[in-house]
């Protein structure tokens, strides 16, 4: 048998364009999977030169769904580099921006990307399984999370100004103070976001058991763990050190500072792509850095976390526990993570709404350049990100790293797409419900390329089939 | 979604309330009191002309009349469906760059038509204009009593944050009429 290529081309449609190739081996089963981010934007390169009171502004432009993620992680950049810490109003702040953050991105990625998988089947027809299909289906359901959704952006409007792209955020803390007023707003919806974030999980439970091949067979596979953890095993998402563990729990890294990232993390540079994949140094002794494979976002969160410490939230993660162990493997239980941490988002930012602190009026320390290296790290809704800024005397940028989620996840992704092919695709052509699966298997990791171009609707794909000498075989092709 | 030019002192009168209406549903207008009239001016601040809708809705923001609420956005997301449940009256201010809007109608002159609230519009997967999100709406039971766009014609959608001369007096057109269909 000749060894064959199946290419899906384009992933996405406008920003984040990729593909997706699988080869098949002489056996006739799938060999390997590669996920291809075949965009480039290059902002580590052109910051340079730029002073660092400027990176929150400049790095949140990277994305239009989690711009609050980068303003935080390149404030706390700036806070290193300026070695302040900002006043507890200043840090609370931050916390409300990133709860919202968080909680409007899941509701993003839950309603309008993966519920119409969910709820409708992965076999329903692709013209109406998309958001506007379910909405005719179960149009309960897709209120809830528009108005979650909403919730969220409303959450980062009042903290900051703007839906998108706020300015809140600043070296040494925050720009402005915190009113009653504002405060107010947000109290005055929790209620209804709590009833809706508990009716999305029950729902999500009740059609769980439909799911048990897609369970056994989206990245269930061992990986290791990533992500922040307060010092006694609390979820935590936005201050603190970091913490690995393996797939049995056992702990590889301990509260390590984020600083030290470049100890523990490699980064592998491909030949086929834009998208750089990190990696755990400790098992990696060759070139090959998939024995350092680990994932992050909100499956990793909560294998890490001994619990939420909110009381609804920690009653869900005992349930899951209960149906899927201590340390929960398929990347199809990314999408019950995200449903956990959205009600753990509205349950802390309740409870930030009665912590008097917040309100305080100082929000922000003031100094000059004091150190010439400075990393921030916090929580993005897709997992762990870091900034790492070298700046000269004057603060201008002079080198610059940054840590993706969508990246920490790329050797899980592409081993996930590998275990779906391998269980769906049967002999040379694929079918309507493997390009399904491909898809919602990418999306269980919500890559950050799928959700800023596919905020509703379905993923166009072109699937081709070519053989050893360049001839199509098949091509099957959905826009 | 069919659409007719208005005169707009016709849309002043004030519609039906929420409580008559067989689909209503909760307002989630979060914290505020609901003002019955909502405008929301659409269009990019860096792409020149495009901006005309903003520049008249954040005009009409200086001095909103009693009773009208005001925003000023990039885009339309699903997110705007909620807050137009309970209006009597929304108002969409833009460019008349919409694939949905005649160009022979939009080449001419700043126009105001009522959109019809029945769920015929189209849902695209990547853009939601004024007809979607009214259909959207109108699907999730949070459509507004009515409805209605001022469209504004412009040829230059170039990046910058000036916009001509020529939208500038559409500006101060479309104003005048959005200040007729709100007061």
């Amino acid at each position: 048998m000749h060894d064959i290529h199946h290419t899906i081309d384009p992933v996405t449609r406008i920003e984040g364009h990729a593909k997706i190739t699988l080869r098949l081996g002489s056996d006739g089963e799938v060999s390997d999977a590669r996920f291809h981010v075949t965009e480039f934007r290059g902002f580590e390169e052109f910051c340079k030169g730029r002073p660092i009171a400027e990176m929150p502004g400049l790095t949140a432009r990277t994305c239009g769904i989690c711009p609050v993620s980068h303003l935080i992680a390149a404030s706390k950049a700036g806070d290193a580099v300026m070695a302040v810490t900002p006043p507890p109003a200043a840090l609370r702040q931050r916390r409300l921006l990133n709860l919202g953050q968080i909680l409007q991105s899941h509701s993003l990625s839950f309603f309008h990307l993966s519920a119409p998988d969910l709820l409708l089947g992965m076999d329903h027809d692709p013209a109406t399984r998309n958001v506007f299909g379910l909405m005719q289906a179960e149009p309960d359901i897709a209120r809830r999370g528009i108005r979650l959704r909403q919730f969220g952006l409303e959450v980062i409007e009042a903290v900051s100004g703007r839906r998108v792209h706020g300015n809140q955020v600043v070296p040494g803390g925050v720009a402005s103070v915190f009113t009653a007023e504002q405060r107010e707003k947000i109290v005055a919806d929790l209620d209804e976001m709590l009833h809706a974030a508990t009716a999305t999980l029950e729902l999500l439970t009740s059609v769980s058991d439909r799911f048990s091949r897609e369970l056994a067979s989206f990245g269930d596979f061992r990986s290791l763990y990533l992500g922040h953890l307060a010092p006694d095993g609390t979820w935590e998402h936005v201050e603190g050190r970091l913490t690995m563990i393996d797939h049995d729990g056992s702990v590889v890294l301990n509260q390590v500072d984020p600083a030290d990232y470049r100890d523990y993390l490699g980064e592998a540079g491909k030949s086929d792509s834009y998208l750089k994949s990190p990696y755990y140094r400790g098992y990696v002794d060759s070139d090959d850095p998939k024995p350092g494979m680990y994932r992050v976002g909100p499956l990793a969160r909560i294998n890490l976390a001994e619990r939420f410490g909110t009381p609804i939230a920690d009653q869900g993660l005992a349930e899951f526990r209960e149906r899927y162990g201590r340390i929960a493997s398929s990347a199809f239980l990314y999408h019950h993570a995200r449903v956990l941490e959205v009600i753990a988002c509205v349950e802390r930012i309740a409870a930030l709404m009665d912590d008097p602190v917040l309100l305080e009026e100082r929000v922000r320390a003031q100094a000059g350049i004091n150190a010439r290296r400075g990393v921030g790290a916090s929580e993005a809704p897709r997992g762990l990100l870091i900034h790492d800024y070298e700046v000269d005397a004057n603060g201008l940028i002079e080198g610059m790293n940054l840590i993706i989620a969508t990246g920490q996840n790329d050797l899980a992704m592409n081993q996930t797409i590998l275990d779906i092919a391998r269980e769906f695709v049967d002999g040379p052509e694929l079918t309507d419900g493997v390009l399904n699966r491909i898809e919602a298997g990418i999306r269980a990791y919500d890559p950050c390329l799928s959700c800023s171009t596919h905020a509703i609707g379905q993923m166009p794909m072109k699937v081709q089939l070519i053989a050893p000498d360049g001839e199509m075989l098949h091509e099957v092709r959905r826009d | 979604m069919e659409r007719a030019q208005l005169d707009p002192d016709a849309l002043g009168v004030v519609a039906p309330a929420l409580a008559e209406r067989d689909d209503a549903v909760p307002p989630a207008t979060p914290g505020g009191q609901l003002m019955p009239v909502l405008v929301l001016g659409i269009g990019s601040l860096i792409r020149t002309d495009d901006a005309v809708g903003r520049l008249v809705a954040d005009r009409l923001a200086e001095h909103p009349p009693a009773g009208v609420e005001v925003d000023s956005v990039h885009q339309l997301t699903p997110e705007f469906a909620p807050r137009l449940a309970g209006r009597d009256l929304v108002v969409f201010v833009d460019a008349a760059v919409d694939p949905d809007v005649d160009p022979a109608v939009a080449a001419a002159e700043v126009t105001v038509v009522e959109l019809a609230i029945d769920g015929s519009g189209r849902l695209l997967s990547h853009h939601l204009g004024p007809a979607g999100l009214l259909t959207l709406a109108a699907q999730l039971g949070w459509a507004p009593a009515r409805a209605a766009a001022i469209h504004i014609p412009v040829t230059d959608l170039a990046l910058g944050t000036e916009i001509s001369a020529e939208a500038a007096g559409r500006v101060e057109e479309a104003f005048a009429m959005l200040l007729r269909l709100v007061s």
